[in-house]
């Protein structure tokens, strides 16, 4: 019964997306979006029933199984149901539900309308294979999935040429982070010989030694630093934005981002045994942590800010998984997913109601035009800020305390994170000055309006959820603690502070928060202050690593595919590769095409062949 | 002793013929290389007890297929030479050094002592035509009805290609 | 001698259609439609009989007739059932060619079933010179077809090209097969496993030269690097309908006749080939993968990925006698798949030219969905995407390579793998993000080529959703 509802939430959206690919053109615009939001809906009601077990306690993990998919590998194409996977669901379709009822109304008119729900259903069944994995070849292939349908999603409106630009950009950088991951499961394979998690898991202490749990480690970090921006691989996140923003809101809160220190988290048991590792996760988590909330003060666009505060948190949620504070950084992905989802759909809201205005330079006093989304933005931007008794203030407490209660060099992150933790709430209310309060600074013929109830109830809802969410998890109430102690069982967990300890750490954390919205009330409260000083332009291109990533990377990405078609391939040179025309110029007499197309240069490719082989075959034969 | 005075002479005239094939510029110079080549080869089979394969070959190759050649070289004209001008210049000393080193690597490799096979490979072979007849038809007869496969498709390739009219039609 | 008619039943069976067909097609030129009936007929009685040789033969009973010339094993019967309907599919996806070649349309039939039964029997040969007949069958059968259609120079070139330098492997190859008589004393397959594994040499290096000649010749065949650089320049060159069945037969005949020579002949001996093999599959991967990602024409960039291809087939082979069930499931997924996406190539740029620039395939989606979709689909499944048979078929081939310790090429492949995915997206990216050309219109899909595309469409999800039915069935595909 568990098994069916579990194989259906996969099930129904992935139907939903097969349906719309073939009949979404001709269905009317919203029946369309109302099919894809029902099937989303659909699974989270499956994964609740399904889910009501574990919070009577009653209910044991299992796996549903449903058919050999390589048995060589040990490897079925199987659902792996426990506590964490439930939790992780329910996070990815209730907020993805949401997030779909929002979009009916946000795409509204939308040429291919259709077309955007079936990516969005797929997005979201591709995203529940990841969670629901019970093998890391079905993870893989979660992974791919969302991989791909970030793709086409960021680049939905492909005809803008920067969101096809940052849809490549996005595969890209996260296929560098798979490179890492894939060859971290080769790894796992040839050790454990299976890609099942509870055998990798269970053995891992016989067979790993700690040099190579390492590697695993630092492997799947780059593959979660990937998918999950952090440094250095978080440049395609900002971009990202050029997708609608419902797919903007779906990627930084309940998807594709998250499936990183969900994995650092489910593998737990391996990085438990790789201190290294672990701590390398928590440094890059920290460091992510206050580099992009740097960042994320001098911008202008409100999407923009928004995008460097979901790495910025990211890195939060990284620092407490390396911690060994799972429980902690998972409740903060949760937390996060509620008020990020929040935050982005506002955006989108305040968006729509500017008529596509993005520059917080031109918005100001819309709190009276837009009443509904400047309430619930105002709650998202005080649970962000870490304020209580909102969500975002217990889960980020809690890994807060955690690291500090490790003692030694973690106080140092732990200094990191409280720094953040101000910066967040100041450039959050700056953004929340910046868009609602002071003046009108709007463009000539622009009416702002509050956007129809199909968008505004889930921003409700969602408000609702950042506002009560942190309950499930506070020091005097552990009950996610303790919903998720099973799947941890195994591994190490580390302790968070209690006592006098405890409420002092949370004081300091308020206090930052406070102090961060008081600087920023007092500096914005009145008037637009000047930020083009070298400091302000020098953060607001994010420390120009995007130019410098593009000018090294790209560019010399180009000048080598150029350098290979002229040198290997004279007869195939695409004539679009840049850098062509000045090779072709400079070229001396050394660089001749080596692939003339001539017969006898093919005929000395054999012989050339030949005599190596012949080399090597008579060495191994003792010349 | 002189088997191998044999082999020494005629071993030295096949590679001669082979080069000489490849490195005149007239065709029939190369047509004469060759033909120089098969005779020396015949001579091995004469030198090994197979006289009835060297027979063969001489009337095969110095006979009908030397014969042939030559019909075509005359028909498309013997003054045509190629051109040999090389375009890329490191081609030549290339191929040659590739060559030298294969031709290095196999040598080598012979000059190892190695342990020859299974007896069956070396007994005194029977040159006679019964003795290949009974070979040919009894054990090797499915590669021989195969090669006759080889004659259709060189019947039908030969067809088809030559059939070629620029209208795309037959005859 | 011991005869057994089922060995060469397919043989004879094609051969006596092809037979038939030109006798009929000299006396009454009857047209297309019997040539098609000829040869349908041919490759399903090939197909019964080979079908019939699996099932009789397979696992354990399998042996060898003629004088140990020629095997009735899995691994020969499995070939047979890849390579006769791939002739098959072959023949459907080329038919707007044959049509447009008048009354020579009967040749390129028969050339075509003649170099299946070429393939057939190199990779049922049970002695090195059986082999050699079959693989000279096949290749002179490919390098008439790929100069079909005369009235293109680059075609008369490809097809030049494709024989000077397919003459040069060749030669190689037999020089390898006499050299490993020499020190062997035998041209048996079995008997050269036999002989190896009972005898200790020495100083092996005629064997060890014969060896080197062997892969060299094979490695040709499969456009393996650095013995690729013919297949661009033949693939671009050859009729567009013929040039799927050029590049899907070469890779089964050619991998089949590796896999027997040297996991089976051989295989007393594979640390001495396995490091090399390696190194050829790391080179062909890396090689393949950087040079398709710098073309412009859809035909090249298809045969520089099969050459990279052929790196991830080598790494099964690597893995020797336990690669061989690993190693039939990517050749067999991806014999079908290069064939359909050549098919693609040649209706969209048309069946006897053969260029086929990317610019062709702009804004495709919109002008026939159905061809890009089936396009994206095999450019998906070539980059190995997870739930199409390309993914499995990597997995298969990465899992050998680990399990005979070779970590190394599994991490250089992955890493290639990964980078190999953009210029299969390039693709499906021009034909999906981008605007097509105003005065194109729709493309007419042929009848055959329809039928081809479905039937590798479906395989392709089919198998990669469902794959553990066909590599089970690969575990009896074991050579002699």
């Amino acid at each position: 019964m568990t098994g069916t509802l579990v194989s259906l939430a996969i099930l129904l959206p992935l139907g939903g997306s097969v349906v719309l690919l073939f009949a979404g053109k001709r269905l009317p615009e919203p029946l369309a979006g109302v099919i894809a939001t029902l099937t989303v809906a659909g699974a989270f009601g499956c994964a609740a029933v399904a889910a009501v077990d574990f919070l009577t306690g009653a209910g044991e993990a299992l796996t549903v199984r449903w058919f050999d998919w390589m048995p060589a590998f040990g490897v079925d194409a199987s659902l792996g149901w426990d506590r964490l996977s439930a939790l992780m669901t329910l996070v990815v379709t209730g907020v993805g539900a949401l997030i779909h009822l929002y979009s009916i109304g946000y795409m509204k008119g939308d040429a291919r309308f259709g077309r955007f729900f079936t990516y969005l259903n797929l997005f979201i069944a591709s995203m529940l294979i990841l969670v629901l994995a019970d093998n890391f070849a079905m993870l893989f292939v979660g992974w791919e999935l969302v991989g791909l349908c970030s793709y086409l999603l960021i680049s939905f409106w492909f005809e803008r040429e920067t969101a096809a630009a940052a849809g490549k950009k996005a595969f890209i950088v996260n296929r560098v982070g798979d490179v890492g991951f894939i060859v971290a499961l080769m790894v796992v394979f040839a050790h454990f010989g299976s890609f099942r998690f509870d055998t990798v898991f269970e053995s891992a202490p016989e067979v790993l030694t700690t040099g190579t749990a390492t590697a695993i480690g630092l492997l799947l970090l780059v593959g979660a630093a990937g998918k999950s921006a952090q440094l250095p691989l978080y440049v395609w996140l900002p971009d990202a934005m050029e997708g609608p923003t419902p797919v903007s809101a779906l990627i930084h809160a309940a998807t594709m981002v998250t499936a990183g220190v969900y994995m650092v988290a489910r593998t737990g048991a391996i990085f438990g045994m790789a201190p290294i590792a672990a701590g390398t996760v928590a440094v890059v988590g920290a460091a992510t942590a206050l580099y992009a909330a740097t960042i994320a003060v001098a911008q202008t666009d409100i999407k923009r800010v928004l995008a460097y505060s979901t790495i910025s948190q990211l890195g939060y949620m990284f620092m407490g998984v390396g911690a060994a504070a799972y429980v902690a950084g998972v409740f903060h992905l949760m937390t996060h997913s509620f008020f990020k989802a929040l935050l982005f759909l506002g955006a989108g809201s305040v968006i729509h109601g500017m008529h596509g205005e993005q520059d917080m330079a031109k918005m100001g006093g819309l709190r009276r035009k837009m009443p509904a989304t400047f309430a619930t933005m105002t709650i998202a931007w005080l649970a962000i800020s870490g304020i209580p008794p909102l969500a975002g203030f217990w889960s980020k407490d809690e890994i807060l305390g955690t690291v500090f209660e490790r003692g030694g060099a973690w106080t140092v992150l732990w200094g990191v994170g409280l720094l953040t933790a101000l910066l967040t709430a100041f450039y959050m209310t700056r953004m929340m000055w910046l868009t609602f309060f002071g003046e009108p600074r709007w463009d000539d013929g622009v009416h702002p309006h509050e956007s129809p109830a199909v968008m505004t109830i889930p921003l409700l809802a969602l408000a609702g959820l950042s506002v009560v969410g942190g309950l499930v998890n506070t020091p005097f109430r552990t009950t996610l603690e303790h919903f998720l102690d099973p799947v941890f069982d195994a591994v190490r967990l580390a302790h968070v502070p209690t006592g006098s300890t405890a409420v002092a750490l949370a004081g300091a954390s308020v206090i930052a928060a406070l102090i961060g919205i008081g600087l920023a009330a007092l500096r914005y409260r009145d008037r637009v202050p000047d930020e083009t000083g070298f400091a302000w332009r020098l953060m607001g291109r994010g420390y120009y690593v995007d130019d410098v990533y593009g000018q090294v990377f790209a560019r010399s990405g180009k000048l080598a595919a150029a350098w290979l078609a002229f040198r290997f391939d004279a007869r195939g040179i695409d004539g679009a590769v840049e850098g062509m025309g000045a090779l072709t110029r400079k070229t001396g007499g050394w660089l001749r095409p080596i692939q003339t197309g001539f017969v006898r240069t093919s005929a000395a490719g054999v012989v050339l062949g030949a005599v190596a082989l012949l080399g090597w075959f008579l060495w191994r034969g003792g010349l | 002793m002189v088997e191998l005075t044999l082999f020494v002479i005629f071993g030295l005239a096949a590679v001669f013929g082979a080069v000489s094939m490849v490195w005149a510029r007239n065709p029939v110079y190369s047509a004469l290389g060759l033909m120089l080549t098969m005779l020396s080869i015949a001579v091995f089979y004469v030198s090994n007890g197979g006289y009835f394969v060297a027979v063969v070959q001489v009337i095969i190759y110095a006979g009908a297929v030397m014969t042939l050649f030559l019909f075509v070289i005359m028909l498309i004209g013997v003054d045509k030479s190629e051109e040999r001008t090389e375009r890329l210049p490191v081609q030549r000393p290339l191929a040659l050094g590739l060559l030298a080193l294969f031709a290095a690597g196999v040598l080598w490799a012979g000059r190892l002592v190695w342990v020859t096979g299974a007896p069956a490979g070396v007994v005194p072979v029977d040159g006679s035509i019964e003795a290949i007849g009974t070979e040919l038809f009894r054990k090797w007869v499915l590669p021989f009805e195969v090669t006759a496969l080889l004659l259709i498709i060189a019947a039908a390739g030969a067809v088809a290609l030559a059939l070629f009219r620029e209208d795309g039609g037959d005859e | 001698m011991n005869m057994n008619l089922l060995a060469v039943a397919p043989e004879v069976i094609v051969v006596v259609a092809v037979v038939a067909l030109l006798m009929i097609d000299v006396q009454w030129r009857p047209g297309p439609v019997w040539w098609a009936i000829a040869a349908a007929m041919g490759i399903a009685g090939a197909t019964a009989a080979v079908a019939l040789q699996w099932v009789d033969y397979r696992g354990a009973d399998a042996a060898s007739f003629f004088s140990d010339m020629i095997a009735i094993d899995g691994f020969g019967a499995f070939a047979g059932m890849v390579i006769f309907p791939l002739a098959g599919l072959g023949l459907m996806a080329a038919w707007p060619l044959i049509r447009s070649q008048g009354g020579r349309g009967a040749e390129f039939v028969v050339l075509v079933l003649i170099a299946a039964t070429g393939a057939h029997l190199m990779a049922a040969a049970a002695n090195l010179i059986m082999l050699f007949v079959g693989l000279e069958v096949f290749s002179i059968s490919l390098y008439v077809l790929a100069g079909f259609t005369r009235e293109r120079v680059d075609a008369d070139e490809a097809a030049l090209k494709y024989f000077l330098l397919g003459a040069v492997a060749s030669a190689i190859f037999l020089y390898g097969i006499a050299l490993v008589y020499a020190s062997t004393g035998t041209t048996s397959i079995g008997g050269i496993a036999t002989y190896l594994r009972s005898t200790i040499l020495l100083r092996p290096g005629v064997l060890m030269a014969g060896m080197a000649m062997l892969l060299v010749g094979l490695a040709f065949k499969v456009s393996a690097a650095p013995f690729h650089m013919w297949a661009p320049d033949v693939y671009q060159g050859a009729p567009g309908g013929v040039t799927g069945f050029l590049a899907a037969g070469a890779k089964v005949a050619g991998f089949a006749a590796m896999a027997r020579v040297l996991a089976v002949a051989l295989g007393g001996r594979i640390d001495d080939w396995a490091p090399a093999v390696a190194v050829l599959a790391a080179v062909s991967i890396v090689l393949g993968t950087l040079l398709a990602l710098v073309q412009s024409d859809l035909k090249r960039m298809l045969a520089y990925s099969s050459v990279a291809h052929a790196g991830f087939i080598l790494t099964a082979l690597v893995a020797g006698a336990n690669g061989i069930p690993d190693m039939w499931f990517y050749v067999a997924t991806y014999a079908v798949q290069v064939l359909a996406a050549f098919t693609v190539a040649s209706v969209v740029s048309g069946a006897t030219q053969g260029r086929a620039p990317l610019s062709d395939y702009t804004g495709l989606a919109s002008r026939s969905p159905w061809l890009a979709g089936m396009l994206g689909l095999l450019m998906l499944a070539m980059a190995g995407i997870p739930l199409t048979a390309g993914f499995v078929g990597k997995a298969a081939v990465f899992r050998s390579a680990i399990d005979a310790d070779y970590l190394w090429l599994v991490i250089v492949g992955v890493v290639s793998a990964v980078a190999g995915l953009f210029f299969y997206l390039r693709v499906i990216v021009l034909m999906y993000m981008q605007a097509a050309d105003e005065e194109s219109g729709h493309i007419p899909v042929p009848g055959g080529a329809r039928v081809v595309l479905v039937a590798v469409g479906v395989l392709t999800v089919l198998i990669g959703v469902v794959p553990w039915p066909l590599l089970t069935w690969l575990r009896d595909a074991l050579p002699l």
